[in-house]
């Protein structure tokens, strides 16, 4: 535990719970080759801040009103050589340098070792006589080693006169979305544009339930539902009553938390589970309808249909 | 049958399944390994003996689809972990895991030999 090597590895993970705390989630932290308690607190600790970014953006899904939007995270502009002339100052100070530190200093530096060698392969590939474009995802790797992985949006332009080619790397990120001044009068614009009937009016009902109900309880009757698919769904009083509430509460909970209702769930993840064993399984097309809870054929045949625009037996010839 | 991520095959009704040292598992590469074993399985339900030694990395899609989608037709999950870093892999596709039950041994004997039990 206490050579070097560990040491740094406990510094990273380290500095990664500080980041989490600070309400960051963009970092990742670098693996390595063993298979020790510490790569398995490095895995637990990058898969918690995948988790928690992921609960973030869907709470923003949900709760419209204060969402999220894209913003430049990051923007390099390179030289046809790759060596980095000028970046916005966020680049410093997300990637952990002094200002002005980067300008000169080639661009593949600050990638992490993968990341390293797919872009010195895209430099040389590359045409270098038009302009093209290309996502990708790249990690860089900031100062004190921590990964932060980024889609990446480059640009060349070609030479122009005197002006030698040029690279435009960019990269978004999502961020929680600040009413500002432009979003007040966006806001006040729509408002009276759903007054003069120009826009569908907003729901009444915008209450999030979710807030005061516990998430685990609703987890609860999901996977009820899974574990019962061949099953009658149980009536609403009786799914409220496994999420210890009441029937109004699990249903805009169920609906808010899921996207849809109950009985939409269930038919969704039978149809999903239907649509695998036709795939993948020789049981007669009825059969998988069976087991997945439809009791007649030709109404599994329509909804099959309807969801994924052909028909059971259409995907098993295809899956021959 | 062997594939770019895993080796597996049937023995004494059941379906022994190892990944390949040193790999990295990411959402296709997923997939494609769960596609070979429904063909392997023909569509009957294994109990499977799944070997994690040496799996150094599974991206967080690829956990999703294994533990949901890429878990039908499992009887039974018996996985092989002997690392922290495998057991905690185990612990979490664990909590994951609704459609079989699923237990942990040290090596391949006492798994083979637990799943050899009669029932």
């Amino acid at each position: 535990m206490d050579n070097l090597e560990n040491k740094k590895r406990l510094e990273h993970i380290y500095n990664q719970l500080v980041h989490i705390a600070n309400g960051n989630f963009s970092y990742q932290i670098e693996r390595t080759d063993q298979n020790d308690a510490l790569e398995a607190l490095t895995f637990l600790v990058n898969s918690t801040t995948e988790e928690l970014r992921d609960a973030f953006l869907h709470q923003g899904f949900i709760k419209l009103h204060n969402s999220y939007e894209m913003v430049v995270q990051l923007y390099f502009e390179l030289d046809n050589k790759g060596q980095i002339l000028r970046t916005n100052p966020k680049v410093e100070a997300l990637l952990n340098f002094k200002e002005g530190t980067l300008n000169g200093c080639p661009f593949a530096q600050f990638l992490e070792k993968r990341s390293q060698r797919g872009w010195k392969k895209l430099l040389k590939a590359a045409p270098k006589d038009k302009i093209w474009e290309l996502t990708l995802e790249l990690s860089f790797s900031e100062r004190s080693g921590l990964l932060l992985p980024a889609h990446c949006h480059v640009i060349y332009f070609p030479e122009h006169r005197e002006k030698n080619g040029t690279f435009m790397v960019t990269c978004f990120e999502l961020v929680k979305y600040n009413g500002t001044d432009q979003g007040f009068l966006q806001k006040k614009l729509k408002k009276q544009l759903q007054a003069h009937g120009l826009l569908p009016r907003p729901e009444k009902t915008e209450t999030h339930i979710l807030h005061a109900m516990d998430m685990e309880n609703l987890r609860k009757a999901e996977r009820y539902i899974m574990d019962n698919l061949d099953m009658p769904l149980p009536s609403i009083r009786e799914l409220a009553h496994i999420c210890n509430t009441n029937e109004y509460k699990f249903k805009k909970g169920f609906k808010e938390l899921f996207g849809m209702t109950a009985f939409q769930y269930q038919k969704h993840e039978r149809l999903r589970k239907a649509h695998i064993l036709i795939e993948h399984s020789n049981k007669t097309i009825l059969a998988i309808a069976r087991t997945v809870g439809f009791k007649k054929g030709n109404h599994f045949t329509r909804e099959f249909k309807k969801r994924y625009g052909y028909t059971p037996s259409q995907l098993r010839k295809r899956s021959k | 049958m062997e594939t770019e991520l895993a080796t597996m095959w049937l023995e004494d009704e059941i379906l022994f399944f190892i990944w390949k040292e040193g790999i990295s598992i990411d959402l296709s590469g997923a997939k494609k390994t769960v596609a070979r074993r429904m063909v392997l399985q023909q569509g009957k339900p294994y109990r499977i003996l799944c070997n994690i030694n040496g799996v150094r990395h599974i991206e967080k899609e690829a956990w999703h689809f294994l533990s949901g989608e890429g878990a039908e037709l499992v009887e039974e999950l018996v996985l092989v972990a002997a690392t922290p870093l495998e057991r905690v892999f185990f612990k979490y596709i664990s909590n994951r895991m609704r459609s079989a039950p699923i237990k942990m041994f040290p090596n391949m004997e006492t798994a083979r030999l637990y799943l050899s039990r009669p029932r």
